[in-house]
């Protein structure tokens, strides 16, 4: 039990170590990001429109990482005034959608399963994205 | 450590480099800003430390009581849509990145695990549970467990969706 205790106690703290450089990193990102860039430019990137969501979901695609990273982006995003649907369709294709992995998935589970799976993510990030928020103006 | 994780512990420190730099930049080309970034980071930095160890804690948890092997295993022996359930549970509990769970995926795979069992698995991992105290902090309780409820039920019709379309594909 020690030894399972111990590993567990291992395993958790080398995964934070793992993240951390990246979790500091964003985090002197957004710090840079929120003095220097204004709220302006985030307007020129999210329209207010039909394809917020799906810029939104673009976002999210071509970005990886501790998914951390994507709540702190996600939740500025918020801040300055990007819709719910558009930010929520970031933080699901942050996780579901791997740009970056397709190269390994392929190789590891195949071309047309990494292909079709990505795709469908990416459609169905915003599909989560919608229903989500119609049941939160519903409750 | 294998090579994958050693290469993306480079990269990560890389980041972490270039992220400095450009605070040092920042600060030297526009001096007058020193407070505010400071302040900005700062704030930050107080949001995330706490909820940081709360993660931890959430892992240690996890990865006492359901360790990668018993899962896979645990995997492997359902059918049908038991199958379906312990995919959905699995991919909710899983944690790491996901890279790390392909080798055990395509054994599954290999060992006559359906792709759309696979798909859903890796779907539900949005479903973070050892992130939910920073992602309450973010974007409040009602919100994540609005969007959890939805992750995990439109997770069913995602796979099926998987499956249809791969089935057309061959």
């Amino acid at each position: 039990m020690f030894l399972k205790i111990k590993q567990a106690f291992k395993k958790a703290f080398n995964s934070i170590i793992f993240a951390s450089p990246i979790i500091i990193g964003v985090i002197i990102l957004m710090g840079i990001f929120n003095t220097f860039v204004p709220k302006k430019f985030l307007n020129t990137l999210f329209h207010h429109n039909a394809f917020d969501p799906i810029i939104g979901a673009a976002f999210g695609s071509l970005f990886a990482g501790n998914p951390i990273n994507s709540y702190i982006i996600g939740g500025e995003l918020l801040k300055n005034g990007v819709g719910l649907i558009a930010v929520t369709a970031f933080l699901v294709s942050w996780i579901t959608v791997g740009f970056v992995q397709i190269p390994a998935e392929m190789m590891f589970l195949g071309k047309k399963f990494s292909i079709l799976r990505n795709l469908l993510s990416f459609i169905f990030s915003i599909i989560v994205a919608f229903i989500t928020v119609f049941i939160m103006g519903v409750l | 450590m294998n090579k994958k994780k050693k290469k993306n512990k480079k990269y990560n420190y890389i980041f972490l480099l270039f992220s400095v730099i450009l605070y040092i930049l920042l600060l030297l080309i526009y001096p007058d800003k020193t407070k505010v970034l400071n302040s900005n980071i700062l704030n930050l930095m107080k949001k995330i430390l706490p909820v940081l160890a709360l993660i931890f804690i959430f892992m240690f948890f996890l990865e006492l009581l359901f360790p990668v092997k018993k899962m896979a295993e645990l995997f492997k022996k359902q059918k049908t849509f038991v199958l379906w359930g312990v995919s959905i549970l699995s991919g909710i509990l899983s944690s790491g990145s996901v890279y790390l769970w392909y080798p055990i995926l395509k054994e599954l795979k290999d060992n006559g695990i359906k792709g759309e069992i696979i798909a859903v698995f890796i779907f539900n991992r949005a479903v973070k549970l050892q992130l939910l105290p920073m992602m309450i902090l973010y974007f409040g309780l009602k919100y994540v467990v609005v969007l959890t409820v939805v992750m995990i039920l439109i997770s069913v019709l995602y796979g099926l969706t998987f499956k249809l379309l791969y089935q057309l594909g061959s």
